[in-house]
């Protein structure tokens, strides 16, 4: 749309679809907190680590790129999350003597060289500015139509805001995702599908509505769950745990509260968001046309005083350098660095809840309706692809045949 | 045969996590290293598998492959080559911090990046000093945190 000069329209809508999509989804996930809060209180240590099994399992096989890569993104974090002394046994796991990983990697080190500093030597790399061109808006009447246009496609809205939703609620697959299958069910659903990627307005209230309705779904689950939705809920799940306060069935019942004040600042949030986007947007957007060699030294200057800042250690700046080349082969090989986040923050909570569960139960500890169950989710997760193919080619050979 | 980087990238994984696996088994307790073992010992399957279908595939493309057509792992190269100025930067400044402390190591570095890639000495010496500025009143004097003040520093007293 900006290629046809309708650069304000595009915004309107963006904002428009955005905003309600994530105020929508916020309100939804509000009302689904007392719908589920019984379930959740059926919810033990043994279910628990299942539903870990299955965060990790879905961004491996759902989220974007190769399962293989997934999986081993995800083991890698669970690895890492291992570091340090184990609190069940006291015993120090790969701190190669130094006193320093007692306790473990930190997650701000970690978050910083998996994915700011890459960024940044990206950036570096590729030099020029970000945004190529500077995007005209020619005035407030064509935000306005905008606007408008999202009234229009209200259906198209809805449903592109309760895909969001959906896609958020399931754990570990998260923004990267809801996008791409918002924008798909739009161009299935429209009367005209080739006429998507043209620069019509429907093609941006389809992505933008869902992106912002992931978070609802994704903060309900960590809340509830405390399985992350996405990978910004890996690191809200992280900073709770730096508090105290461990996200599942127990922090639902002890500290309701918190989680209905931390769903209301979804659907505040987003309000205040757009709106500051809405007054503001003309002048951010030109940081994307401040040129590299300015924006990547400014940025790089917070990224090693923010890590070295929460705990005042200078090693943290070296285990930060060190995960950025874990990072920059992650992203070149196209591996999940969300996975291997999400695999990082469960690792611990993961362990902890299968040796209460072996402690509590003993070895059937999963002999449970909900383990069963996540058991059997797990399994048709692993094995729908392969069968499916299987099935496709006997098909095929059948056709032939005949 | 040329390796592509994804399977250098394979064997450092697989490699690492077989020295994992090797140091759970030395460790004092069942319940310490029950998951490592486990969880290394997967990821270790499953970097292998990966490195078996990348050399196969690989195998398997190689006698197909175009004269003259540009080889991925050149390709590969040649990005991460792109890379190797970018983390040198980032390595020197690191270096930079841990031997003078941020507040002498963020105008050092930010003065050398910006002129070495050709930004203005007025626009370079105004961010330099501003960056710095901005570091300091933030988290020295608002947040009240001591900045690293780097091992030079530290043994001058």
């Amino acid at each position: 749309m900006s290629q046809k000069g309708q650069a304000g329209r595009a915004l309107g809508a963006a904002l428009t679809s955005s905003v309600m999509g994530g105020v929508f989804s916020g309100l939804l996930a509000l009302g689904m907190v007392f719908l589920i809060l019984p379930m959740i209180l059926a919810i033990t240590s043994a279910d628990m680590v299942f539903l870990i099994l299955l965060g990790l399992a879905f961004i491996g096989v759902l989220g974007t790129g190769s399962t293989l890569k997934g999986l081993i993104s995800g083991g890698l974090g669970l690895m890492i999350g291992f570091m340090g002394v184990q609190l069940i046994s006291a015993v120090p796991r790969f701190t190669f003597g130094s006193i320093y990983l007692y306790e473990g990697i930190g997650m701000i080190p970690l978050a910083m060289g998996l994915y700011a500093i890459p960024e940044m030597i990206e950036l570096a790399s590729k030099g020029g500015n970000i945004a190529k061109a500077e995007v005209v808006i020619k005035g407030m009447r064509e935000v306005l139509e905008g606007i408008k246009d999202v009234f229009r496609h209200w259906l198209l809205w809805l449903r592109s805001t309760m895909v969001g939703y959906i896609v958020g609620v399931i754990p570990g697959i998260g923004i990267g995702v809801a996008p791409f299958v918002a924008y798909g069910q739009a161009k299935r659903a429209s009367k005209h599908p080739e006429r998507f990627g043209t620069g019509i307005v429907e093609g941006v209230i389809a992505p933008e509505s869902s992106n912002n309705a992931v978070q609802g779904g994704a903060l309900l689950t960590t809340l509830a769950l405390g399985i992350p939705g996405s990978a910004s809920m890996a690191i809200l799940l992280g900073a709770f745990l730096m508090l105290g306060l461990i996200p599942g069935p127990k922090m639902m019942i002890d500290h309701l509260d918190l989680s209905l004040t931390l769903l209301l600042v979804v659907i505040f949030g987003n309000v205040i968001g757009a709106l500051i986007c809405l007054l503001a947007a003309p002048y951010l957007a030109k940081v994307a046309l401040v040129s590299v060699r300015i924006l990547v030294p400014s940025i790089l200057v917070i990224i090693l005083v923010s890590t070295f800042v929460q705990e005042q250690r200078f090693s943290d700046v070296i285990i930060a350098l060190v995960f950025t080349g874990l990072g920059l082969a992650m992203n070149k090989y196209g591996y999940s660095r969300a996975a291997l986040f999400l695999g990082y923050i469960l690792g611990p909570l993961f362990e902890k809840y299968l040796f209460v569960a072996l402690q509590i139960s003993g070895p059937l500890f999963f002999v449970r309706p909900i383990s069963l169950t996540l058991i059997l989710i797990l399994l048709v997760l692993f094995t729908y692809r392969p069968m499916g193919s299987l099935l496709q080619r006997r098909f095929k050979h059948g056709v032939k045949g005949a | 045969m040329k390796l592509r980087g994804n399977t250098y990238f394979l064997m450092v994984i697989a490699g690492v996590m077989l020295a994992a696996i090797i140091a759970s088994l030395s460790m004092q307790y069942f319940t310490a290293k029950l998951l490592p073992m486990v969880i290394g010992g997967a990821v270790f399957a499953l970097a292998v598998t990966g490195l078996l279908k990348d050399i196969l595939v690989r195998d398997g493309r190689e006698k197909i492959v175009t004269p003259g057509k540009a080889d991925e792992s050149e390709e590969a190269k040649d990005d991460l080559r792109g890379y190797l100025p970018s983390i040198g930067w980032v390595v020197a400044f690191s270096l930079s911090i841990y031997l003078l402390g941020f507040l002498i190591a963020i105008p050092l570095f930010a003065l050398t990046y910006m002129k070495l890639h050709g930004v203005k000495w007025l626009q370079t010496i105004v961010f330099a000093i501003l960056a710095t500025a901005l570091v300091y009143g933030i988290f020295e004097r608002l947040l009240e945190v001591t900045l690293y003040r780097g091992l030079i520093l530290a043994w001058l007293g």
